[in-house]
């Protein structure tokens, strides 16, 4: 590290935001939680449905807390935060929709359990 | 050369080392994602084989997490508000919001400490069943992170506390602040992922 | 409850051959205490290395480190070939069967974990900061402790050898035969716990590595004017960041299943062992393109500089790298095509792994039109590089075979693949490795390797390797399952075997040769010292320091224009020294990494034997050791610009 030229940057306070900043995202959090446990426990929808809604409130709530805790993107952080952010968020979906595909399908090929092949015999007729 | 470690009175500067060190450490919190993504990841795999035993709408209390999850999100709001009066070197400020924080986290650690409890009094622990053990991995190395960052918040505030806001203790305010933010994102999956998806 | 957890007298070695082998390890290790008080030299090995921050000399230590766990690796060889080409028949061989599976469950491990890696992250540490232009890495206190973590992990791999056993599961260790059910004693924890830490270190020097690139290039350095090995780690590193914490993950699960009662990977309890084959793989594949794209940034920086000729393609080699890292991480499953996925799961990923030989490819051909028309010196590196080229183009045509599911359900475990993988990573990575070795070694040392017995040794691998493993392709074609340790004499293949063996005796003459190229270049080393710093008349910014560089590297920062930047001035005929000496801090050294290695260590051992109130000890030494650090202020010294001055004339220079 050369010290004659002390390669100062900025002011730290270049990089906090403001109060408000703060305020309006934690507000849209707990509005996005508390959407996502009423329609949960109201148990309304079912299946892909809420499984969707629920996927699709969690990634609004990861966007606002990026942005408005992380300042995500913001002029104050280098690009390279978000450059890296962005190629982990694509390993991390590869990871893991790569391995549920996967893994149902090997899951889907695996030998019937006793109860399955019972289930299923009855359904064909026998009465066992 | 600047003494790193003097009370420093004035709007402290950024130079290139802190900026190194937290680049450093956000790289280090990418790594936890993937960390978390891959205990997700088995999760999402194992959360069906209960083997007989109780699955996640049988064990799950959804008031109760409720409360744990405002409890985390307001320590994260909390934890923001403290690291702007660090900018502005208001130091007595910054203890008082971290002391806040901190009492919110411990709050989510003991409601966690004392379901985990529970559920093993009552047999349903991480031998119980795949689905049981992956629960118990996933929320507990995210408790296990929060437990970490409490401990290290509280040595950087009893620091804050005898020596004053100097430049390393706001760089390491930075520091934490991006790890306890980071937590509460993670939390966001788990009360969606396990929580919410299990009960509904 | 034992204080000594699972630890007894039994631990030690039973059998004639693991006694032997522990016991030449602790012979070596009381020669080499020996020898370091004979000469004195304990306090010089504490001030210069041990507790040293400085890239270039952690570098010398990793590759030190690989040096003898290759001698135990290469061990290792010697007792499989030599069973497998004994043991037929009636016959059954040297070692028993499961000792037959704990070596090449050793093998794998240690070639790959402490033998590549440490020639990897030796070399980059070598030669990274001072090809950007920088004074260390970006945090060269995690570096130390990166090399102390690896070293720890080496300790805990050597101990299983003497106090205990190592797993047989293979060096993945697959359960359910990894599971406590099946692998009751301490050899899988003793695989987790190494694999755990050293990967640890990994990690950090994934993240430090990163930074240093992103961060600390000299004044000038744009990215699309870095050198390519640069532009290697930084691929390199962007998968190591992001593939090592499945494989944290994938150990710590195992490590609960067999410790506190876990079903993630059990046969009951709900658990499912093809997660972990799953979870294993996709840290696993990324991790062999973590050792072989630094050997193709070396490929690049050598074949450009003794072709005297400028890197043809830069672009398309950079762009390469990428689609290298990106693709990388979608073709995993190709490990266990066999596991009973559908034709869909399979076509994908078979697919996927047909297009990454592609930039690999592209790569290939831009070294051949690097070399076309250039004025080419076939020295030891040389002929190393085009070993690779040709073993490599064989080794790589095998593996694209096998991406074709249908004819992997044939060859799959078979000899074929572990010739194909053998062919890739040894034409690949080691010889890669081996000329970095080669062509860095005069700027760290300060004087040339003599190269002829380098050319004996590189013609000697060649063959060697082709005698070695030509036979193991026609093996695996006529059915020959990998890891066998007896096969019935009608199968026809002892002899196969025996060539093979001739193969490695053949490897053994190599790497004999290998060391007698360092012992006596040392020896004779007053006749080849690198005066000048740039013995090859190299392109890059390292070449323009002296050999050894002082500690600082740069007593000026240099200021680059372009690419190639330290070659262009030289036909230009301009000297950059005109600038002002300034004042440089130093980070000091300090023995607080080697504290947290050993701490880690013994984490690791009692996690192995179950011995908990040292575990919870040794953990809580980590975290006063990070304490202890972390609160001290004085981490660092000034060299003040004229003592900058003072070291920076005695050194010789000629451009």
């Amino acid at each position: 590290m050369d010290i004659e030229t002390p390669q100062i940057i900025s002011d730290w306070r270049e990089h906090a935001a403001e109060v408000k900043v703060y305020i309006v995202g934690f507000a849209l959090s707990i509005l996005l939680t508390l959407t996502a446990f009423v329609i949960t426990i109201a148990h309304i929808l079912s299946g892909w449905e809420i499984v969707a809604v629920l996927i699709f409130l969690a990634l609004i709530q990861l966007f606002v807390q990026l942005i408005f805790f992380f300042h995500i993107g913001s002029k104050a952080q280098s690009k390279w935060n978000l450059y890296i952010f962005l190629f982990m968020i694509m390993i991390v979906s590869i990871l893991v929709i790569g391995s549920l595909w996967i893994m149902t399908n090997l899951n889907s090929k695996m030998m019937p359990t006793t109860k399955q092949m019972i289930q299923y015999m009855n359904s064909q007729g026998a009465a066992l | 050369m600047e003494d790193i470690d003097t009370q420093i009175q004035e709007a402290p500067k950024y130079d290139k080392t802190d900026d190194t060190i937290v680049f450093g450490f956000w790289i280090y919190l990418m790594t936890d994602c993937v960390l978390f993504a891959a205990l997700f990841a088995v999760y999402a795999v194992l959360h069906n084989n209960t083997f007989g035993g109780p699955s996640g709408s049988q064990i799950f209390s959804p008031h109760y997490v409720l409360i744990e999850t405002l409890a985390l999100l307001s320590s994260s709001f909390t934890c923001g508000i403290g690291l702007i009066s660090a900018y502005n070197m208001q130091k007595n400020r910054v203890i008082g919001w971290f002391s806040v924080t901190f009492l919110l986290g411990v709050s989510f650690v003991i409601m966690e400490i004392v379901e985990f409890a529970h559920l093993i009094n009552v047999g349903n622990s991480f031998k119980r069943s795949a689905f049981l053990s992956s629960y118990f991995t996933l929320v507990g190395t995210h408790g296990l992170h929060v437990t970490v960052g409490l401990i290290g918040m509280l040595i950087l505030m009893i620091r804050i506390y005898t020596k004053g806001l100097t430049k390393s203790s706001v760089r390491r305010l930075t520091l934490l602040s991006l790890f306890w933010h980071f937590l509460d994102i993670i939390w966001i999956f788990i009360f969606t992922i396990v929580y919410m998806m299990g009960i509904a | 409850m034992n204080i000594l957890g699972k630890l007894s007298i039994n631990a030690l070695p039973h059998d004639m051959v693991t006694l032997g082998g522990a016991m030449m390890m602790i012979v070596a290790i009381i020669f080499g205490i020996f020898y370091v008080t004979y000469t004195k030299r304990w306090s010089w090995l504490w001030k210069e290395w041990i507790t040293t921050t400085d890239h270039k000399k952690i570098g010398v230590m990793y590759i030190f480190v690989s040096i003898i766990m290759g001698i135990r690796g290469f061990a290792d060889v010697v007792l499989l070939r030599t069973q497998q080409a004994t043991s037929v028949g009636a016959s059954h061989g040297i070692v028993s069967a499961n000792h037959f599976q704990q070596i090449f469950s050793a093998h794998g491990v240690i070639m790959i974990f402490f033998v590549a890696m440490g020639f990897l992250f030796g070399i980059v540490n070598l030669v990274l900061p001072l090809q950007i232009g920088s004074r260390d890495v970006a945090f060269p206190f995690l570096n130390a402790t990166s090399f102390w973590l690896f070293a720890a992990g080496m300790v805990l791999m050597n101990a299983s050898l003497i106090i205990g056993n190592f797993t047989y599961a293979g060096w993945l260790s697959y359960p359910p035969l990894s599971e406590l059910k099946y692998s009751p004693g301490v050899g899988v924890d003793y695989w987790i716990w190494s694999l755990q830490i050293a990967g640890l270190g990994s990690l950090f020097s994934g993240i430090n590595f990163l930074v240093t690139i992103i961060k600390l290039r000299c004044k000038g350095m744009a990215l699309m004017k870095m050198p390519l090995f640069t532009w290697s780690v930084f691929g390199t590193m962007s998968l190591v960041i992001l593939a090592f914490p499945i494989l944290t993950v994938t150990l710590a699960l195992l490590y609960l299943d067999r410790t506190i009662g876990t079903h993630f990977f059990t046969a009951s309890g709900g658990g499912n062992m093809m997660m972990y084959v799953n979870l294993i793989w996709s840290w696993g594949h990324p991790e062999v393109y973590i050792l072989v794209l630094p050997a193709f940034g070396i490929f690049s920086e050598v074949v450009s500089v003794f072709s005297r000729k400028r890197l043809f393609g830069y672009r398309s080699m950079v762009l390469a790298i990428w689609a290298i890292v990106f693709l990388s991480f979608i073709v995993w499953l190709h490990h266990f095509f066999t596991m009973g996925a559908g034709v869909d799961v399979n076509a994908f990923f078979g697919m996927m792994t047909m297009i990454i030989a592609v930039p690999t490819g592209v790569k290939i051909f831009n070294w051949l039109f690097t070399m076309f028309r250039g004025r080419i010196k076939f020295n030891a590196s040389m002929i190393f590089f085009l070993g690779f080229i040709f073993l490599f183009t064989l080794g790589g045509v095998a593996g694209v075979m096998m991406a074709v599911p249908a004819i992997d359900y044939q060859l799959h475990n078979s000899l074929f693949l572990v010739a194909h993988f053998h062919t890739m990573i040894v034409s690949g990575v080691l010889f890669g490795d081996f000329i970095g070795v080669m062509y860095w070694f005069p700027k760290i040392f300060g004087f040339k390797l003599i190269d002829v017995y380098g050319r004996v040794a590189a013609y000697l691998w060649i063959i060697g390797f082709v005698v070695a493993f030509g036979p193991l392709y026609i093996l695996g074609l006529m059915g020959a399952t990998r890891r066998l340790d007896h096969y019935p004499a009608y199968t026809g293949w002892q002899p196969l075997f025996i060539v093979a063996g001739v193969g490695v005796f053949i490897i053994a003459l190599a790497v004999l040769f290998q060391f007698i190229q360092l012992i006596v270049s040392y020896r004779k080393r007053n006749d080849n010292i690198d005066i000048t710093g740039d013995p090859w008349d190299g392109r890059t910014l390292e070449w323009s320091t002296s050999s050894p560089p002082p500690f600082f590297n740069f007593a000026i920062l240099p200021e680059v224009s372009n690419r190639d930047d330290f070659w262009e001035k030289k036909q230009r005929g301009l000297n950059s020294n005109n600038k002002e000496y300034t004042d440089i801090e130093i980070v000091k050294n300090t023995p607080i990494a080697m504290y947290i290695g050993s701490a880690a260590c013994l984490f690791g051992f009692s996690a192995v034997w179950h011995i908990w109130w040292l575990l919870i000890l040794s953990l809580i030494a980590v975290i006063v050791f990070i304490m202890i650090r972390t609160t001290d202020e004085e981490t660092e010294y000034i060299l003040t610009a004229s003592k900058v001055a003072e070291i920076d004339k005695k050194v010789q220079w000629k451009i």
